[in-house]
């Protein structure tokens, strides 16, 4: 074959003349029996003529069989040895995923709940454009009630009854002698009337009275510790030689 | 169920031999398409080898009412589009190291064919996606409009427009016989 220099037409749209025999080139090329013979556009046409020329060369070399290039060597087993990898990598990205998606829904609950606690329930309005005529001078909002905390409580019990006045535990360790003048002057009525079954529980009662508050308000009172405390210092005190 | 759907099938269902058989039944295919489409061996293997991961990757995905290899052979066309992209950002290597030297003999239907080859590389990229699949994979158009996404119609465009092209450049290029001379009286 002798190959023959042609300026190249690079023309993007054949005239229309063209258009017939081009689409018996395409019907050739896609394999339909052609007459591939000049007809008489081409006869008449050069270009149509060297592209008639070039479609012969065209299917001569498509249709000589391609050299089926082998495959690589354990390309197969590559690409399955790679699958193998791909899936712990997938499952520990799922994993990752997941962590992810869970400390952004923590960090979202965390974030409304931070925003609703903490959103005045019925705090200042913006005020609308009406409203500004009229607007007062704006005033600091009203403090907010703290919320009760059980520590600050208890804290705060324990110091009031540090401070409590010496009168609060003398008044209350009066109470055993209060109880013995109560059941002193208790005149005790004649046991027949009501009969001495009844009667020398109650008066039995009573007069425990006086022992069963002190040993009941020796804890609040502490006066045997306190008395004792007293003695140890007063003993502390006294000097050998004195 | 079809030949394919029952292989999509045990492979879903984890079957190791199942997997091969579906590489082993075209990667012939796919690794041609990535070869032609790349030009270069190295490229065109990794091609492939991403092309069979991306399809085990979504076979559950496959119409097991469509026909396999139009859809393993699309997967193939967009990863050489993909390469193609990367491989437009990186520095060029020098021509000669592309891809060992060709050792066919030099006659005229070797020059021909490589004529032929040049002029298809030269064309557009969806152009030279369908003259590869028609007229070197032999795929009918039906399945390259599947592989390329694009209807039919389209895709008879542009292999219409791709083989006109062609035919130019091969006369640009002068590989064209001599137009015969009528014989003197």
């Amino acid at each position: 074959m002798s190959l023959v220099l042609h300026p190249f037409d690079d023309s993007e749209s054949p005239p229309p003349e063209c258009a017939p025999t081009l689409a018996r080139f395409q019907q050739a090329l896609d394999g339909e029996p052609v007459d591939l013979t000049p007809d008489e556009h081409a006869a008449s046409c050069p270009v149509c003529r060297e592209r008639l020329r070039a479609l012969s060369v065209l299917i001569g070399a498509l249709a000589e069989p391609h050299d089926a290039e082998p495959v690589p060597a354990g390309f197969a087993d590559r690409v399955l040895a790679s699958l193998q990898n791909e899936r712990p990598a997938e499952r520990r990205s799922l994993v990752r995923y997941t962590a992810w998606a869970a400390l952004a829904a923590a960090l979202l609950v965390g974030v409304y709940f931070a925003f609703a606690t903490n959103r005045p329930p019925d705090g200042p309005q913006p005020p609308k454009p009406n409203d500004l005529v009229k607007a007062e001078p704006e005033t600091a909002p009203a403090p907010r009630e703290r919320s009760v905390r059980i520590g600050d409580a208890v804290a705060q019990a324990g110091q009031t009854l540090r401070d409590a006045p010496k009168p609060l535990a003398d008044t209350v360790a009066v109470a055993p002698k209060l109880f013995d003048a109560l059941a002193g002057p208790i005149a005790w009525p004649a046991a027949q009337p009501m009969g001495a079954d009844v009667l020398e529980p109650a008066r039995q009662a009573v007069l425990e009275l006086p022992t069963a508050a002190r040993e009941a308000l020796e804890p609040v009172t502490d006066t045997a510790t306190k008395a004792y405390a007293r003695f140890l210092r007063d003993l502390g005190a006294v000097k050998p030689n004195s | 169920m079809s030949a394919d759907a029952a292989l999509v099938t045990r492979c879903l269902a984890g079957d190791t031999d199942a997997a091969r058989a579906l590489v082993e039944r075209f990667q012939t295919d796919v690794l041609a398409v990535c070869r032609r489409l790349l030009n270069n061996q190295h490229d065109a293997e990794d091609a492939a080898q991403e092309t069979f991961t991306r399809v085990f990757r979504s076979l559950a995905r496959w119409d097991g009412t469509r026909p396999l290899k139009p859809w393993v052979i699309g997967i193939a066309v967009n990863r050489c589009r993909t390469a193609i992209g990367k491989r437009a950002k990186r520095p060029e290597l020098a021509d000669y190291l592309h891809d060992a030297p060709d050792t066919r003999p030099a006659d005229d239907s070797a020059e021909t064919a490589r004529e032929i080859r040049a002029a298809v590389d030269d064309l557009r990229p969806e152009y030279r996606e369908v003259f590869v699949l028609f007229h070197e994979r032999n795929l009918p158009y039906e399945e390259i409009a599947e592989a390329v996404g694009r209807p039919v119609g389209t895709v008879k465009t542009w292999l219409h427009r791709a083989r006109l092209e062609v035919l130019d450049r091969l006369r640009a290029r002068g590989v064209v016989p001599a137009e015969p001379q009528p014989e003197p009286r």
